[in-house]
């Protein structure tokens, strides 16, 4: 992961960083290589989903806790928008997605940069997602790290290039503690069906994963739709209202 | 052997003695998605396992 933040330059000298952190063991791996080497603070979101987030938000407590990381966490709710659990939407990971990247976006504003737990399978995946629904222009910001702009922080995935097989390993090995929970909604996800498509082609041809991240990285891609700002909270928007934004005064 | 699967959260008694990629097979477990503990010990997927083990199949794949 070192190896990764040294080759694309992911952290600039004296630069604020902000860990999304959920708890898993992606976030609690990150933040615990990150906090060995620089001054971090984790933020949290709590999307409202009974059964699960308590779960994994108690090992991030714990951790915050064991490792002196001050700790913020923020709801659904600090958006406007209602808990997932009250929302039943027809695709929740879809609602969740977008209002998650929001609240991180959101709060993380002052620090430089925030780095998130995406992993190579991560990216494998989101790659094999954007050629399948034909949404190309959106490879364009798949980088491990994405600029900053209009005072959102820049986007950093240390375990880029790190597979979660080896993320997973690294916190038994270093009694990093991280019970199992499932989203019940994960299932339903096409990012499951192209992610069990994935580690099957990973058996079948070891290696993959890595070749298809670094095609990625190997070519130029341009995002030629236009971006706008958002009428209402003032991010980037595709139209006058952000999706976030869509969903909150939808609800 | 008993075995734990962490993702049905199942304890297995089974008669087998093989290598851990043989174990796999046969829960028809894909070894990219689980990481295997032999007596608490990480191994890997040529490890040999015996009757007398206690085989943890943890989970890898985010669960959201």
């Amino acid at each position: 992961m070192l190896d990764t933040i040294e080759r694309f330059s992911l952290v600039g000298a004296r630069e604020s960083i902000c860990v999304a952190a959920s708890g898993g063991k992606d976030s609690l791996a990150l933040l615990y290589i990150l906090n060995k080497h620089y001054s971090v603070d984790a933020l949290s979101v709590d999307e409202g989903i009974a059964g699960y987030r308590d779960i994994s938000l108690f090992d991030l407590k714990e951790f915050c806790k064991k490792y002196a990381v001050p700790l913020k966490i923020v709801s659904f709710e600090d958006l406007g928008a209602k808990r997932l659990d009250e929302q039943d939407p027809d695709h929740p990971c879809s609602v969740c997605g977008v209002l998650r990247r929001k609240a991180l976006m959101k709060y993380s504003r002052g620090y430089d940069v925030i780095a998130t737990g995406h992993n190579l399978d991560d990216e494998a995946q989101t790659v094999l997602m954007n050629l399948l629904r034909n949404q190309t222009h959106l490879l364009a910001r798949q980088g491990p790290r994405t600029p900053p702009s209009e005072g959102i922080a820049a986007r950093i995935k240390p375990f880029y290039l790190t597979p979660e097989r080896e993320v997973r390993a690294y916190c038994l090995l270093m009694n990093i503690t991280t019970n199992f929970a499932e989203c019940p909604n994960v299932v339903k996800s096409f990012r499951w069906k192209v992610g069990e498509a994935l580690n099957d082609l990973e058996v079948a041809r070891p290696g993959a994963k890595l070749s298809i991240v670094e095609h990625l990285l190997s070519q130029t891609f341009v995002d030629d739709h236009d971006s706008v700002v958002c009428t209402r909270c003032g991010g980037p928007a595709s139209g006058k209202l952000c999706r976030a934004c869509k969903l909150v005064v939808v609800q | 052997m008993n075995v734990y699967v962490e993702r049905s959260d199942e304890h297995k008694e089974l008669a087998f003695s093989g290598s851990v990629q043989e174990l796999l097979d046969t829960l028809k477990i894909n070894p990219q998605t689980v990481l295997v503990l032999k007596n608490d010990l990480l191994v890997t997927e040529d490890e040999a396992l015996v009757d007398s083990d206690d085989v943890k199949v943890i989970t890898v794949v985010s669960g959201g």
